[in-house]
């Protein structure tokens, strides 16, 4: 319950912060560059849209999850609103773990707006019929958030800068869709030490390009229902592992 | 959570957990794109391509650079400068002489180095290429591509592919007739580009088929008014042809 509250309590706040005007932008990028772009390559119409609102919904949902996330205990600790919270009968993981959760159904609830835009603008301008493979690539840029805004949230509590926890999660988040060319490159490399640190790397980042199923699209045979289930299990265990190194950190920060 | 034990043994167990997720997924399922290594053509703008790789963009990259190969191929005709030349020749690009859009090949090469599963790289990109320039060996190679991505025999575009290839060696002795009775299976006039719609109505003329290219050509400047004017031309030096 104690969790439940401090995710509402951030729902509101993230609310009442206009996060929700990204959505406007969202609109105008989407609907101008589609249409300017289709229109340059009209036999691609639907998939030009298609990218684009995809991308748009990855980039803009992304922005905002790792802004929010970093924002979102350095402001209580700047404001010191942060010592009110800590002299009730709340346990520190409690409150990580529920403002974790009030930023990811925020986005969550960003995601379904802007996917429906996307498929209203489809259905208007071709003869789009829902793809299942489209919806699950949206279900995949969630699965990549809620892991980024986990990476976002601790590297707040280590860095306690908010730039530099951006810029870390940004690193991580361009790392993570460099991934399967890590393991190419620690494959090739013949050096040991260059072949383990490539290895641990590539194991330790958090791999977005298996949850990449956007830029999967074309492809006939798409990925299969029991391997998308692994990975969208990976997503939640990296997340957790994320989170829970962010609660040790939190639970030995001094106020 | 009491203390750091119970969080260091949750990340150890979920860590593990993790790893056997990664390794599985790893054995069910390759990665389907070609790796960086294999990045060819890179002298206009690489960042398209690894901003594509580096931000999950792949697809969206690949639909930038093919725009940018159409608007290339609606510009003026220009030739290669010399360097150019050396510098295609040496990558053994290209296999005839300084003819124009030298650069077709490595923007369509790059669109589907993006996303190999890009059919309209393939089926315009060579159609372009090896029908209408001439240059036969670069479209053969990027259809060969093709086929190798594509791998799919119970794929309608995998036979398509692999029909244009024959379609092409056919084109490429002057054997109209051959490739005719390719074409005319993998282009269908109501449902296919203008370009496509354009060669089949060309190899007609080729083929010395007067009134079959006609009639293409009255169908192209129905269906394709941005063409109209160029079939209407066409249409009267054909139908010099015809009168008896």
């Amino acid at each position: 319950m104690k969790i439940l509250s401090i995710a509402e309590y951030t729902i509101m706040e993230n609310i009442r912060s206009k996060i929700f005007s990204i959505l406007g932008l969202f609109i105008l990028i989407m609907i101008g560059s589609s249409l300017v772009f289709s229109s340059l390559s009209p036999s691609t119409e639907a998939r030009v849209i298609t990218d684009i609102g995809l991308a748009c919904t990855e980039i803009f949902t992304l922005m905002t999850g790792i802004f929010a996330a970093v924002n979102l205990i350095l402001q209580e600790i700047e404001n010191r609103t942060i010592y009110l919270l800590m002299t009730r009968p709340l346990r520190r993981w409690e409150y990580i773990v529920g403002r974790y959760l009030g930023v990811v159904v925020v986005l969550c609830f960003n995601i379904i707006m802007m996917l429906s835009m996307l498929m209203l603008l489809l259905k208007l301008t071709t003869h789009w019929l829902v793809d299942p493979m489209f919806i699950w690539s949206a279900v995949t840029i969630f699965f990549k958030l809620i892991i980024i805004v986990a990476v976002a949230l601790t590297a707040s509590l280590v860095f306690t800068s908010s730039i530099t926890a951006m810029a870390f999660s940004f690193l991580v988040w361009i790392i993570g869709h460099f991934s399967s060319e890590l393991k190419i490159m620690a494959e090739k490399v013949s050096a040991p030490v260059a072949k383990i640190m490539l290895y641990l790397l590539y194991y330790m980042v958090p791999n977005f390009q298996i949850l990449n199923l956007k830029d999967k699209l074309n492809i006939p045979e798409g990925m299969p229902l029991d391997v998308l289930s692994l990975v969208l299990t990976y997503g939640v265990v990296y997340a957790a592992i994320v989170l829970i190194s962010g609660a040790m950190v939190f639970a030995k920060k001094e106020f | 959570m009491k203390g750091y034990g119970w969080g260091i043994l949750s990340i150890i167990v979920l860590g593990a957990v993790l790893f056997a997720l990664q390794t599985t997924i790893e054995n069910r399922y390759i990665y389907p794109f070609p790796p960086l290594s294999t990045m060819k053509y890179m002298e206009d703008n690489p960042y398209l391509e690894l901003g594509g790789l580096f931000f999950g963009l792949r697809s969206l990259a690949a639909d930038i650079v093919w725009v940018q190969t159409l608007q290339y191929y609606g510009g003026p005709a220009e030739k290669e400068t010399e360097e150019e030349h050396l510098r295609h020749e040496h990558e053994n690009i290209h296999d005839s002489d300084h003819t124009a859009y030298q650069k077709l090949y490595p923007l369509c090469a790059r669109a589907i180095w993006l996303d190999p599963y890009f059919m309209p790289g393939y089926n315009i990109g060579s159609a372009a290429i090896g029908f209408v320039q001439e240059r036969y060996d670069e479209a053969a190679r990027l259809l060969q591509e093709g086929v190798v991505w594509n791998y799919n025999p119970g794929s309608v575009h995998y036979w398509r592919m692999n029909y244009a290839l024959a379609a092409l060696g056919y084109e490429k002795v002057k054997d109209y007739k051959k490739a005719l009775s390719i074409l005319e299976q993998i282009i269908d006039p109501a449902d296919s580009p203008l370009i496509l719609v354009r060669i089949l109505a060309n190899t007609y003329e080729k083929n010395g088929d007067y009134a079959r290219a006609f009639k293409m050509w009255q169908f192209i400047g129905n269906k394709f008014p941005e063409a109209a004017e160029y079939a209407k031309k066409k249409m009267s030096k054909l139908a010099k042809n015809l009168s008896p």
